[in-house]
């Protein structure tokens, strides 16, 4: 394992935190005045932005348009200085094309589509710095924005990137711990239901663990949607009192 | 090229109640697969699998190049999946559509981020040269299951190919040919196997091997790469519908009993072909079309009669025989009825000389006349349509008498028919 | 037959073996092989057409054809419009105005006469669909040693060695010739010899298309 150690005999991790902890999550709402909702979103040292904008009329060609629901129109990508190699471009690689379609498909699952047939919703997610779980802050970063922009949910969508080392999973996996090949099982959940909404998986993990690192994984959401929701609050009696005092 | 598989909304509920009634319309078991044939071409790292109608080919090839400064002594693999639109009329060539990237990304995560290709046994000398692999596989026809199919595929492919011998003296790298060295396998690790499951009934109930129909009715697919040791490769979701834990380690156990069986298959199918190529056998897929099949066909070979080899270069002589021999070889020129019976449809005669240059011909000189009777006919319907059947007749007179030369001269030029074969024929 | 003249030396094409409807999403496919060399095809059509490749008078007919290994790059065009040029003569595509005809080639094997095999595999294809074609084509591929002998029907190998290299297209009716394609330098009798083998051979090749649509066609046919 390249000399390092993931984990260390007293349980600690490269970056001191027990496995079962969450990187540090700072976010804020509303940060974009042109988006009908945005967030940003850092969790340790992964930076993302999420713009939302809609619903609203069909752009482009209106024949996309859905007659039984709204159509979900998702971008990701990451800035070009955003990893240690700088990027040669931020969309079209396969990689983002794929994780245009996961959020697309995530949120499909999470929005109430059935509102707004023959418009239009659209989530950007620009990753600004990448230290690994790029996909899970997106999908937070993104059920921010949309919550600012007051699109029904059926619930939050919190997800979280869980890591298995020494037989141990560990939550939030950073970029370093990522980049060792262990397995990686990210998962979105509506946290109330603990309904699974993206389930995503690479390199080999043994039958028998799953149950454990699918337990830790849910569990992560579960911490995540605490700090989202309390976030979300904050900000709501922000407005409240800011909009109560003029 | 059609934009979408539009399938009546009848069609998806009759699924749809079938699979509550634990029903599918194959008359399959729910967890039942379809019949899965592994074949192997004649060349290494050739392989065709098909699971029930859906068909997917795939071909393992291997260049020298620089590896990656990041990964020095590790040659690289590369996943290329081409929806051919062989496959399906929504598919385009050259365009890669969402299912296209899901599935190479399938493939991707199952094959090369699992590890099953040892990459370090690709290397020739550290920094330098590499050995760069690339499995290039086609989807020929789309009935749904396909991250299935194409795994099974690729993954075979991977373990039938075979990479040439290379041999290092000093900086000189010398690449022996097949005749020199025998060319040695790849390094595996482990067989991974992808399994999909469509989810009916908000994720209640499953259904192991969709087609396609099945897909579409289906809320969401489930795919899962599990190999023969118990160990999940990769998980994917697809659709919307929210799952349980329960349920994902419920896929998970149907999925590892599917990949024991599935690489049983591969390995035995891979034995037999093994076999076969040192008992020289015939391999390759010429062979499988030797069957007595009611659609396939063969000839044995064929002996070829061969005209009588030219006494004479000279150029007059050998054009006289040539003409001969046509003659000999061609048979009697027969009139051909061109019948019009009605709007678009048309026949031809049996066998026989084409006569469609000829319409040509003569419609140019029947224009005038046929144009001055259609004007002067043009509020009658049903006299404009006496005009054409006489000018078809014309035409039929006219050809019988019209030049030969004229004839060979248009049947040279590309659609020598006419622009107007039904002139006024509706 | 002429086949009692003894001065005449004989050649002999590959074992042919085709299946036709093999694929079950096409509207009409076929699998041919000629020797070692496979190939398979298919065909949707007439099919809705992209607004920019309509033509008011007739249908659109397109060619893709896939090689086995890598994009198609200069030499896969060539061979697509080759096959494009013969077959377009034959299909009665005026038809099916303000349509498509798509027609599909996979390369599965290469052992010689890829491209002889392609014309015969597409012909048969088109015929599967039940598209109107004036007359069927048959492609054949020989090549000239270089002790200068002709070779019918050569293998891959044979093909590389080999000083030159034609591939013959015949249609049904006078089995005139409607392709040809040449690599390599030859005389002109040598250019009139091989055509005059693969046009007799090109009616083995008619004779193997009529037994496979008696065989495709022999449930209704005994009905």
């Amino acid at each position: 394992m390249a000399g390092l150690e993931l984990l260390s005999d007293q349980g600690f991790r490269l970056d001191g935190r027990r496995p079962h902890e969450l990187r540090k999550i700072e976010c804020r709402m509303g940060v974009f005045a042109q988006a009908d909702g945005s967030a940003y979103i850092e969790q340790g040292n992964t930076k993302v932005l999420a713009a939302v904008y809609g619903p609203h009329e069909m752009r482009g060609s209106k024949s996309r348009g859905l007659h039984h629901k709204v159509l979900i129109n998702c971008q990701y990508s990451m800035a070009t200085f955003s990893t240690g190699e700088r990027k040669r471009r931020p969309r079209g690689d396969r990689k983002s094309q794929e994780m245009t379609l996961h959020l697309k498909q995530t949120f499909e699952a999470a929005i109430m589509t059935q509102l707004y047939p023959r418009s239009q919703i659209d989530i950007f997610v620009e990753v600004l710095q990448a230290d690994g779980g790029n996909y899970s802050t997106c999908v937070n970063a993104a059920t921010l924005a949309l919550v600012d922009a007051g699109i029904p949910l059926k619930d939050y969508v919190c997800a979280c990137t869980t890591g298995f080392v020494n037989d141990t999973p560990m939550v939030d996996i950073s970029f370093v711990e990522e980049s060792l090949g262990g397995p990686q099982l990210t998962v979105a959940v509506l946290p109330k239901s603990e309904q699974i909404v993206l389930l995503e998986m690479a390199s080999r993990l043994h039958v028998d663990y799953l149950n454990k690192v699918l337990k830790t994984a849910v569990k992560g959401c579960k911490d995540v949607y605490v700090i989202l929701d309390e976030v979300v609050r904050n900000h709501v009696a922000q407005i409240a009192s800011s909009v109560g005092s003029e | 090229m059609v934009k979408e598989v539009i399938t009546a909304k009848c069609e998806q509920d009759f699924i749809i109640e079938s699979v509550k009634a634990d029903k599918r319309i194959d008359g399959r078991e729910l967890n039942e697969s379809r019949v899965m044939h592994i074949t192997f071409g004649k060349t290494r790292g050739c392989v065709l699998c098909t699971l029930g109608n859906t068909r997917v080919l795939s071909q393992v090839s291997c260049e020298m190049s620089m590896p990656k400064a990041a990964h020095p002594t590790e040659g690289s693999i590369h996943i290329n999946v081409e929806l051919s639109p062989m496959a399906s009329p929504v598919f385009e060539a050259g365009r890669s559509s969402d299912l296209g990237i899901e599935l190479t990304r399938v493939l991707e995560k199952c094959i090369r981020d699992s590890h099953c290709v040892d990459l370090e046994a690709l290397c020739i000398v550290a920094g330098e040269k590499v050995w760069s692999l690339r499995v290039d596989v086609h989807v020929m026809n789309h009935d749904g299951n396909l991250a299935e199919c194409a795994a099974i595929s690729a993954v075979s492919s991977l373990h039938h190919f075979r990479r040439p011998e290379v041999t290092v003296a000093g900086a000189d790298v010398t690449v022996h040919s097949v005749e020199e060295h025998d060319p040695i396998p790849l390094s595996l690790h482990h067989i991974p196997v992808c399994v999909t499951f469509a989810l009916f009934n908000s994720g209640q109930q499953v259904i192991a091997d969709p087609t396609e129909a099945e897909e579409l009715a289906s809320e969401g697919r489930v795919v899962v790469g599990v190999n023969a040791h118990q160990e999940i490769c990769m998980m994917h979701i697809s659709g919307c519908t929210p799952l349980q834990k329960e349920q994902v380690q419920r896929f998970v156990e149907l999925a590892v009993n599917r990949a024991k069986y599935v690489t049983e298959s591969i390995k035995t199918n891979l034995q037999h072909d093994e076999q076969n190529r040192s008992s020289k056998n015939l391999v390759g897929f010429a062979k499988d079309l030797q069957t007595d099949k009611i659609l396939a066909v063969q000839i044995r070979p064929q002996r070829v009669f061969v005209p009588p080899p030219q006494v004479s270069t000279e150029e007059t002589v050998s054009t006289d025989k040539e003409v001969e021999m046509t003659d000999e070889i061609s048979p009697p020129e027969k009139e051909v009825k061109v019948l019009l019976y009605g709007p678009k449809t048309a026949g031809i005669g049996e066998g026989g000389a084409s006569q469609w240059e000829t319409v040509d011909l003569s419609i140019e000189d029947n224009i005038t006349t046929s144009v001055e009777k259609n004007i002067d006919l043009s509020y009658d319907d049903e006299s404009e349509e006496e005009v054409v059947t006489l000018g078809a007749e014309d035409l039929q007179i006219e050809s019988r008498e019209s030049d030969k030369n004229d004839k060979a001269k248009q049947r040279l030029s590309r659609g020598w028919y006419a622009k107007d074969a039904f002139f006024g024929g509706w | 037959m002429l086949s009692d003249n003894k001065e005449n030396e004989t050649q002999s094409i590959r074992t042919l073996s085709a299946e036709l409807s093999n694929l079950s999403r096409p509207d009409g496919s076929a699998i041919v092989a000629q020797g070692d060399t496979v190939v398979q095809s298919a065909v949707y059509g007439p099919v809705e057409v992209r607004p920019n490749k309509e033509l008011p008078d007739k249908a659109y007919f397109d060619i893709v054809y896939k090689p086995l290994t890598g994009l198609p790059g200069c030499p896969e065009k060539l061979r697509e419009r080759v096959i494009r040029n013969t077959l377009e003569a034959t299909l009665l595509v005026n038809l099916h105005p303000r349509k498509s005809i798509n027609l599909i080639l996979q390369e599965m094997q290469n052992d010689g006469g890829l491209l002889a095999c392609c014309i015969n595999s597409a012909c048969m294809a088109l015929m599967d669909a039940g598209l109107a074609m004036k007359c069927l084509v048959a492609a054949l591929n020989a090549v000239i040693t270089t002790e200068g002998d002709v070779l019918l029907d050569p293998s891959l190998k044979q093909e590389e060695e080999a000083k030159a290299c034609f591939t013959f297209a015949f249609e049904s009716i006078n089995h005139e010739v409607i392709t040809s394609n040449t690599q390599g330098s030859y005389s002109e009798t040598e250019f009139k010899k091989c055509l005059e083998i693969c046009r007799s051979a090109s009616m083995k090749v008619f004779d193997f298309y009529r037994e496979c649509v008696q065989r495709r066609f022999s449930k209704e046919i005994d009905r």
